[in-house]
Order: structure tokens, then sequence, then C-alpha cells
């Protein structure tokens, strides 16, 4: 992992739409420090996410080439720690939240969205996934800690038998 | 005898006498001494042997026998002289001797001894018996042949002809062998005389078949020989090289196969020629004696009578077959009976029938085999027995039913027949030919069981039957069919058929017709007919006939009659309450013809929701996009305002007048387009709310959404033209389909639209009481009037006029209503106005 303090996060973005891309490129770009990456293609962008360091995924729910729920269960199976948010339709809303569930989303966000929730919903998750390398760090620390511990504690005993 | 110069008491007279007496002896007298030294020969001797005295004498005996003997001799000498005993001494022997010539030749000797001082001298009387024993051999062969002709001819007697073409051969090859020839054969006439075909060959070793392919010769070519065959004569060719030139085709055909002698002997039956059988010598010539020529014409007698026999016998046995085969096939039991009574033959479907073999039928009598006893148990006298009697009266005896007895005492019906055989006029038996008849026995059964069958059928069957012949004559009726009609049984004869018709007509409401009908239908005799006949007294029958056929043909007519008045009467109120009926399936049509209808609608409706929610959907996609975008530019141009008022920023940028403008510009269009599209927003949320796909369960509905959903929906309709006074009161959630009922409330808003001219209002309110929840939708159009008032909910009435409405609305509207356990009620009046009051039941 980089250096997770400076570098600002990155957001991958899927829609096979380059309308809702531009929208949602434009605005995180001018309104939020994040980086941005886009695709219209679910491969590349799998292949993205497997190769960099991403903290953030918000994908399209209807697409011709592979649903939104499929490409993020994808998502979930390569880096299950990063937040997966999904945009949605209304005809599908309920289809779309059963699948929620099952795949176990961050968050969905209902078009025609609202750019300030939007907002909202990806500094929430881009806090939760900060929170979540943080934790993993401090989970090492005293992993670590533990064992040198145990070290030291054999020797101790080695020491007295 | 003693050696003359051996004895000094014999004189020199008595030497030469003693020398003319040996030489005029007929044998040959030789005397040796011990060491086998010839001491002694006469001239018999030097006739004999060929040898002169001188050469003989002093020489070894040895010389003059054969190599074989000399060892022989040798010995016995010795042991004689050792032992004295004498074996061969005084004995008549039969050896050989040896020539000068070297010449072997046949001798028989007879030997004595001599003693003279202590010399032995043995003295032999030797005679030549070579032509003694050539004539022995002659007679030897003479014989042999004659056994051997004797043994052929016994052999062929007692050859089954099926054996004959072999022993010929055989014969052949035992005559060849015999007299020593290469080749023997046998060419018969053939094709009516005109060729001569070689059917039997027998070759020596050594000596290849030829004459089994050869094609058959034409008599015409060989006829110098075929001219002697046909006298009978023997043709002997000693030497086939010196054939006249008369023979010139007989010698070229004998020289192809290297022939050099031959003796070809006729084959006669009866005093005609049938072929030849031939003796060919092809290593060497051969004379043959007459003796042997006449023992070769016998064989030619011989191979005749053979070859007769056999074309007689294959015939006779051909003739058998034939006649095997005939009784063998026969489906028929057939048998012959002899004038004693037994039989004597039988085929094998006899024996079938009768349960045992062929040969346990033949030899035993007849009668007491099988025809003991009568159908009825009792004995059956052989006197009666009709088999018997033909051959007692020569007469042919039919009997058609009597019965057969099988080896196992069971019987079985049977048809016979039984002829006479005459042999020259003479009967001498009986043929037999009889048939199983039980499958006919059956039938017959069978038929007359059908026939009760039917007259039982006849008399128990409700319909009254008349059945006539072709003329129209009564063969035969039931008795229903004398009470339908209320007829005397004595009908039958042709005279009391008019007054039978008489009594018929009488009856009828339409006499003539009934005849003419009568007349039609028998003048075609092979149709059907099936009328109706109505009575005086008001008893309708159908009548029905219907042609009696035999084998195709029309023999007369079954009539049946059926009483069907109370049938007839049971059709008129089957078909009055079939009138009634059909007005209610008319009802029941026009209230299905409504219902269908309103599932029509119903079913545009769903389809027509399925597409507002793509629609929608499909605008959100854009529609996010461009409310993000103006976001964008709402949030920009605050951005470019603050920076504006950065003192940090060059004066030319903060005091810009265009851009201010601009700037100015683009906030109020920013807040316009916000405005729009909350509009569109709105718009889409109505519609699929409306629509409420999601929701086409029965669910629990706040009403009063849907009504203000509706609303946004039919904005269009109402513009700035009409005012909608909402007063809604409370409600509680009301168990419902929402997009049925909000289709309801499209409806009824829609058509108050369409009722107000120009301005109005439309009042919607709600209230409730603890059962029922209340929605009124009033509006200040035309009204309607209280006669269509009667209609509006009837589908398919209309007052808007052609293209306007469907006249589907308010008929759904009633419909919708009804599914729910509600009620719509009007209240109209023309100028003033309508209000339209739904109730729905609350749970």
């Amino acid at each position: 992992m980089t250096d997770t303090a400076t570098a600002p996060p990155t957001i991958v973005i899927l829609d096979d739409e380059e309308l809702v891309i531009t929208s949602l490129q434009t605005f995180l770009d001018l309104e939020t420090p994040y980086r941005t990456v886009t695709f219209t293609s679910a491969k590349l962008a799998l292949q993205h996410i497997r190769d960099h360091d991403v903290d953030l995924v918000i994908s399209d729910y209807l697409m011709p080439e592979m649903d939104g729920i499929t490409f993020l269960s994808q998502v979930r199976e390569l880096k299950p720690d990063i937040p997966r948010i999904i945009l949605t339709g209304y005809a599908d809303k309920e289809n779309a939240i059963k699948a929620i569930n099952q795949v176990g989303l961050f968050q969905y966000i209902e078009k025609p969205w609202d750019n300030e929730d939007l907002h909202v919903i990806v500094r929430n998750g881009l806090e939760k996934m900060q929170l979540l390398k943080k934790l993993q760090i401090k989970v090492q620390e005293i992993t670590k800690a533990h064992a040198e511990l145990n070290t030291l504690n054999q020797e101790i005993i080695r020491a007295f038998a | 005898m003693i050696p003359p110069q051996d004895n000094p008491n014999i004189t020199l007279d008595a030497a030469a006498m003693f020398h003319a007496v040996l030489d005029t002896v007929g044998e040959g007298i030789i005397t040796i001494d011990s060491s086998s030294t010839i001491v002694l020969v006469n001239k018999e001797v030097q006739n004999i042997w060929g040898y002169t005295e001188t050469e003989l004498i002093g020489k070894r005996i040895e010389l003059l026998m054969p190599e074989k003997y000399r060892e022989r001799h040798a010995e016995g000498l010795k042991r004689y002289i050792d032992t004295g005993v004498p074996r061969i001494m005084g004995t008549r022997l039969e050896l050989e001797g040896l020539r000068k010539d070297g010449s072997v030749f046949p001798l028989e000797i007879r030997m004595a001894e001599t003693t003279v001082g202590d010399r032995f001298l043995f003295t032999a009387a030797v005679r030549d018996v070579t032509d003694r024993k050539a004539g022995e051999a002659a007679l030897q062969r003479r014989h042999s042949i004659e056994d051997l002709i004797a043994s052929i001819s016994t052999k062929f007697i007692n050859l089954p002809s099926n054996e004959i073409d072999a022993g010929l051969i055989d014969a052949l090859r035992m005559i060849g062998e015999m007299t020593g020839v290469d080749r023997a054969w046998v060419a018969l006439l053939c094709e009516k005389n005109v060729t001569l075909g070689f059917t039997h060959e027998w070759c020596a070793e050594g000596i290849a078949l030829t004459h089994n392919s050869l094609q058959p010769i034409h008599v015409e070519e060989i006829p110098w020989a075929m001219e002697q065959f046909r006298q009978m004569k023997t043709v002997y060719i000693p030497r086939v090289a010196d054939l006249p030139p008369e023979a010139k085709t007989e010698k070229k055909q004998l020289q192809t196969y290297d022939v050099q002698s031959v003796i070809m002997v006729p084959i006669m039956y009866r005093l005609a020629l049938m072929g030849i059988v031939s003796f060919d010598s092809v290593r060497t010539e051969k004379i043959w004696t007459t003796d042997d020529m006449a023992l070769l014409r016998i064989t030619g007698e011989i191979f005749a009578n053979a070859l007769e026999r056999k074309e007689t016998e294959e015939a006779i046995e051909c003739l058998m077959r034939r006649n095997e085969l005939i009784l063998r096939s026969a489906g028929e039991g057939i048998y012959g009976v002899d004038l004693q009574g037994n039989t004597r033959f039988a085929n094998p479907e006899a024996a079938r029938m009768l349960g045992c073999t062929v040969e346990e039928l033949i030899g035993k009598p007849q009668h007491a085999t099988l025809h003991h006893t009568r159908p009825d148990g009792t004995p059956y006298p052989q006197e009666d027995c009709p088999i018997y009697k033909a051959f007692q009266d020569g007469a042919i005896h039919h009997i058609e039913d009597d019965v057969f007895w099988r080896k196992n005492g069971t019987s079985f019906p049977v048809a016979y027949t039984s002829t006479p055989i005459r042999q020259d006029r003479e009967i001498v038996g009986a043929v037999v030919t009889f048939k199983d008849i039980t499958e006919r026995k059956k039938e017959q059964s069978i038929l007359e069981n059908s026939i009760s069958l039917l007259s039982a059928t006849l008399d128990s069957t409700t319909d009254g039957i008349l059945v006539a012949d072709r003329e129209g004559r009564i063969v035969n009726f039931n008795q229903k069919f004398l009470d339908m009609w209320g007829l005397s049984p004595i009908i039958e004869t042709s005279q009391n058929h008019t007054q039978l018709m008489t009594q018929v007509l009488d009856q009828l409401l339409e006499p003539e017709i009934f005849s003419e009908r009568l007349k039609e239908i028998y003048a075609a005799p092979d149709t059907e007919s099936c009328d109706v006949i109505a009575f005086k007294d008001g008893r309708v029958f159908e009548r029905y006939s219907q042609a009696q056929r035999i084998g195709g043909m029309s023999v007369g007519r079954v009539w049946s009659l059926r009483d069907v008045t109370a049938r007839k009467r049971g059709e008129e109120a089957i078909q009055h309450a079939y009138n009634e009926l059909e007005q209610m399936v008319e009802e029941r049509t026009r209230e299905l013809r409504q219902k269908q209808t309103q599932l029509v609608q119903a079913e545009k409706m769903a389809s027509l929701g399925q597409l507002v929610a793509g629609v929608a959907h499909e605008i959100n996609t854009p529609l996010g996009a461009l409310k993000s975008n103006l976001d964008i530019f709402t949030r920009s141009v605050r951005k470019i305002n603050e920076l504006k008022l950065n003192p940090e920023m060059p004066a030319e940028f903060r005091d810009c007048p265009d851009l201010t403008k601009r700037l100015t510009v683009l906030e109020t269009l920013n807040v316009h387009n916000q405005t729009a599209i909350e509009r569109i927003v709105m718009i889409v949320n109505s519609l699929r709310k409306f629509a409420r796909l999601d929701e086409a369960e029965l669910d629990e509905v706040n009403i009063h959404e849907g009504l203000d959903n509706t609303l946004v929906l039919v904005q269009h309709e109402l513009k700035n033209r009409i005012d909608v006074e909402k007063n809604y009161g409370e409600l509680p959630l009301i168990k419902c389909y929402p997009n049925q009922l909000n289709q309801v409330f499209m409806n009824l808003l829609v058509n108050a639209s369409h009722a107000i001219e120009g301005q109005g209002k439309i009042f919607i309110r709600t209230h409730h009481n603890t059962t029922k929840a209340f929605v009124e939708i009033q509006d200040t159009g035309k009204g309607i009037s209280e006669k269509d008032q009667l209609r509006i909910f009837d589908p398919g009435f209309t007052t808007k006029g052609s293209g306007v409405g469907t006249g589907l609305g308010l008929s759904i509207v009633y419909q919708i209503m009804k599914d729910h356990n509600g009620t719509i009620e009007v209240e109209s009046e023309l100028g003033q106005g309508t209000t339209f009051r739904m109730i729905l039941p609350i749970r």
C-alpha cells in the first residue's frame, strides 16, 4: 500500500453512459479533493481495481455488458474492503435493493441524484475506508507487538527454566 | 543209367544202342556227377537248350538253369550227399531252364540217382512244357472271363437301379483289367437315335479319361461303324491304321485318342440298337480271339438289360413318387381296402386324422379299426358298412354324416366316399376318401344358434319388425309389430295382404303418402329408408327399412317401426326449454362482453403502466446528468462571484461589466432551469406512482397520495381553465389495488374537465364514517340528463361523439368499484354540474 496520508483517495466510476460519467467526474473533480478514474467497460474497470489502489467504487445498475450488482460482487471478491456504491433508476429499485442486500453494498444512489447527497455518501464511504485501513495498521501493529511479546516471554521462560 | 565208359561190362555196341535209345526218347536226359558236372546229355537236351553236346559235357549243370535256382540246386545236392535222404528223387518237379539264347522256359523234371563205384551220379529226365503252359494259361483266362461275366451278370441282377451307373463303370474296369485294355467305354444312342452320347468310361492307370469331355457324335458321321452295329456285328479293328477309306471318320476319331486296336460291341435290347461298348488299346496293338469276342457280346447283352432295367425302374419310381405325392398332399384322408376288407394303403393325412401312423393302418381290417361303432354308440355290423358295399355292388357310396374312430378311442364326424377299384373289369377293392367335418358341424350349430338368437331378439325388441321378400310377401314379423297395428297373427298369406293393407291404411293420417312411399321403396330394393308415419289417434311412428342382403344380393327388406309419440312430445318440451335457455345465454353473453371490455381495458392499462415505468426510468438517466450538471453550474457561478470579490484578483476581472452581467444572467437561468428540472422530476415521479407497477398487489394505500399523483398527470387538461379545490378530510389507509383506483380518479377527473366548457371548478372532497370511506369529485360542467344517467355505466355509452371518448371509461370505473366491494353514485343536474361519489369499505 502506498502512503495513504498524502495521496488523494481514488474513486472508480463505471457507467455505460458517458453523460453520467462526465457529470459525476466533473462534480467530484471540482468540489472534492478525490481522484476519479472512469470506465464504460466493467472488464477494464475490474482490471484497474485489481492492479491499483482504489478507495471507492461507484457503478451504474443497468448496463449492457454486465449489470452493476455482478460487477460490484466481483469487486468485492477482488478487494472486499473497498466501499461500493450503486446508481439505480427507479423501475429497478426493488430488485436493486434486494441485490444490494445480497452483495453487501455501502450505499445506493437513486437517479436523478442530488450532488450534495452524493458528496456526503462518498465522503462517508471514504472515511469508512480510511478507518478500515487505520484499523488494519493498528491490528498489524498489535499482532506484531503480540508476537514480539510472545518471543520475549519464551526467552524469559527459557532463562528461568 | 550208367555212363557206358565207366562200365567195362558193357560193350561198344551196347553203348551205341544206349545212345540211340537215349536220343529217341522224347525227353531230355542229363546226367551229372556229385560235383554237378554234366557227364551225359541226349539229343533232346540239345534241342531244348540249344547247346551242342560238346558245349555241355564237362560243364556245370548250373549253366542250364536260371540264376535263382542255382543256389537251391547246390544246397539240395550237398544235403543229399551228406545225409542220403532223398528229397526230390523220383518226384516230378516243375522248374525253369535257361536256354543258350538266354530265354527262360518252363520245364518238368524227374530225377534218379545211381552209384557207380564210389561215384554218385544223378540223372534227370526233362521235358519242355512251354506249349502246355500256354494252353493252360489261355484256358485259365477264358475261365476267368467267363467267371467275370457271370459275376457281372449276377451283380447287375441284384443291383438297385440307382447304382447301375456305378456298376457299369465297375464292370468296364473288371473286363478292362482282365483283358488288358487301356480304356473301356459305353456310348448310348440318344435324341431319338440321332446321336451317340458317351455315358460310362473306365481307364487304366496312366491313361487319360477322354470321352467324358466329348460332345455326342452324330451317327451320320460314322456310317461305316453304324452300319455294322445296326447289323448287330461286333466291330473289331486290330490295327486302326489299316481301316478302309470308307471308315475315315472312324479312323480319325480313334486316332485322336491314340487308339491302336479296338473292339466295339453293340448293345442290343429286343433286337434294337441301344448303343455300343468299346475296348480300346492305346499302348499296344491287341489281338482278340473269337472266344473273347463272343464273351464281350454277352457283356453287351448284360449292359443292355441293366440299362433297360434302370430306365424302367426309374420310370416306375417317378410314377410311384408322383402317386405318393398326390396321396401325401391330399387334404383329405385316403386309404385303399382290398376285397378281404384290409387296408392296403393310406395317406399321411388319413393317419393323422385317425391319430395313428400309416403303418398301423396297413394290413388291418378297416372296419374293425376305425368304423366299428355307430355315432350313437351301438356296434356297426360289417355287413352294413357302405365302404365294403362299394366292392360288393360296384357303386360309389357317399355318406355325409358318420363317425370314424381314432386309435385312442375317440371319434370324429366324417363325410366319406367309397369308390370301387377295378382292374381289368374285376373289382379288386375300394378307395375311401374322407373328410373331418367337425368344423362344418360347429358352423351348423353356430348357424342354428344365431337363428334362435335372432328370433329371440325379434321378440324382445321394442320395435315392431316385419320382414318381407323382394316381392313384398311377408316372411317374418314379431309380436310387437302385431300389437302396434292391432293385427291378428294370421297375416301370412298373400290373400290376407290386401286385408292387411286396408287395416293399416285406415289408421293413418295420410294413407296416400304412405302408399306412395311404399312403392318408391320397393322400386329401389337396395336403398335404406327412414320416414315418419302419423296416426289418426295422434301416435307417431318412425319407419326404418333396410335391404336384407345375402352375398351382396338384395333378397328382401326388413322393416322396423318405432313408436316415437312420447319422444316427439318430449322434443317439444325440450324446444321450449331450449328457447328459454337461449334467452339466458344472451343475457350472460352481454354480461360477459362487458366484463371482457373491462379486461381488455385493464390489460391496456397494465401495459401502459409498464410503458410509463420504462419511460420514467429512461428519462431518469439523462435527467440525473442534467440535474447534476445544473448543480455544478450553480456552484461554479457562485465560485466565480466569490473570486470576483477576492481583492487579490486583477481589477479587469473583478470590475468587468460584461462578466458581471453574464454571471447575473447565468444565475437567473440556473434558477429557472432548477424549477424546470424539478417539474420534470415531479411529473416522472407522478407517472410512475400512478402506474404503481410495484404495487399491483392488494395494498394499504393512502387515497390522498393517489389523488395528488393523478392530478399532476391531468394538469395539462386543466391548465389555467379549471381550478381544483381540494378538501381532504381524515382518511385511514384503504386496502385496494392502488393503480386501479388511480385509474378511477383519472377517468373521473378527465370526464370532469371534459364536462366543463371554458372556465370552471373541480372540487375534491374526502371523508369517512366507521365502515366506509367517501371520495367525491364534483365539477361545474354541463351535467348529465336524467335519461343518460341510467346508461352512463353501460359499456360503449358515450355522449362525447366519435373520436373523443371510447365510452368505456365509466363502465370500467363501475367494474373497478365493484371489484373493491365499493359502489359509485352519480348526482347531476343539467347546466349545474355533476358529482361522482365513490364509496369504499374500510376494513
